[in-house]
């Protein structure tokens, strides 16, 4: 793993080597790099450039997992590209919306005018 | 200690002060951006008025699409023509937020998004804003907190640095001041 890359939860047990990495969400606690409450697999962290190492723990089990190095700019894993683009499929809908909800509010000002 | 510092990224970053403004205009500094239309140029601006970023060639992203782009990629133009937004580099990105603290901590529950100024729920009056991160596919209309962009969540540090591409335009003429940005993050 490498420091300033963007990772999915699952991909960093499975890279920190826990077994079964995919039936641990929602079952145990997941914890990594100080982030608390993973519950599922696609959960995006970040790991900062500079970071060294950071500790893994999964229900009673703790790693300390050692970084690679940085990237030189941020860079987004394979696993984070799929999450991200599914958070964008939602993001155009949003946009689509809010354009509508505008669009309606100028056509009601003209009209009231 | 933590420590929040905004910067409008350039071939120098400009530190945006608590009461600088950040600007999105037209042409050059201080120029208005057509109606409908995004920002050509994006500044620091004093309170009292001055051009800080001046001398520091600051970056613009200018919002081209929401989906136009590969895949239904968001487009923007960063200087280089039109680009789906997740080629853009953390150095071509706007805005650069640091957030600093003296021990390691985690930060998570990361949100921003533009807001009128008085009431985080209400978007910026008269503005279309979108925001996305580093990386990002698409565009978020970040209007008010119930629309805001969620952040990656950052694993232990005692540096997290946060990019953002941002854009906005006016949906009818004359100065927008109803339009502030606002960061909101847990750390622990």
């Amino acid at each position: 793993m490498k420091a300033n890359t963007k990772y999915t939860a699952l991909e960093i047990l499975t890279l920190s080597g826990i077994e079964k990495p995919e039936e641990k969400f929602g079952k145990v606690r997941v914890r990594i790099a100080g982030i608390a409450g993973i519950t599922k697999p696609d959960h995006l962290i970040k790991l900062q450039a500079g970071t060294k190492e950071f500790d893994v723990i999964v229900g009673e089990e703790t790693k300390t997992v050692k970084i690679e190095g940085d990237e030189e700019t941020s860079v987004v894993s394979e696993g984070a590209r799929v999450s991200l683009d599914n958070k964008g499929v939602e993001a155009i809908k949003k946009f689509e919306d809010l354009a509508k909800v505008k669009a309606e509010a100028k056509k009601e000002v003209k009209e009231n005018k | 200690m933590a420590v929040y510092t905004w910067y409008l990224q350039g071939s120098t970053p400009t530190e945006i002060q608590a009461t600088d403004i950040l600007q999105f205009a037209g042409a050059s500094f201080d120029s208005a951006i057509t109606v409908g239309e995004y920002n050509d140029t994006t500044h620091v601006e004093s309170s009292v008025g001055a051009n800080d970023s001046s001398a520091n060639t600051p970056n613009n992203n200018k919002f081209v699409s929401q989906s136009g782009g590969t895949g239904g990629d968001s487009q923007a133009d960063w200087g280089d023509g039109t680009e789906d937004i997740d080629a853009i580099t953390d150095a071509e990105c706007a805005l650069k937020i640091n957030f600093a603290h003296g021990s390691a901590v985690a930060v998570s529950g990361h949100i921003i998004y533009a807001y009128d100024g008085s009431t985080p729920a209400t978007g910026p009056v008269d503005v279309t804003f979108v925001i996305a991160e580093q990386g990002d596919a698409n565009f978020t209309a970040a209007d008010g907190s119930g629309a805001a962009l969620g952040v990656t969540d950052s694993g232990s540090s005692t540096s997290h640095d946060f990019f953002f591409i941002v854009s906005a335009s006016p949906d009818s003429v004359g100065e927008k001041t109803s339009f502030v940005l606002r960061d909101e993050l847990t750390y622990s």
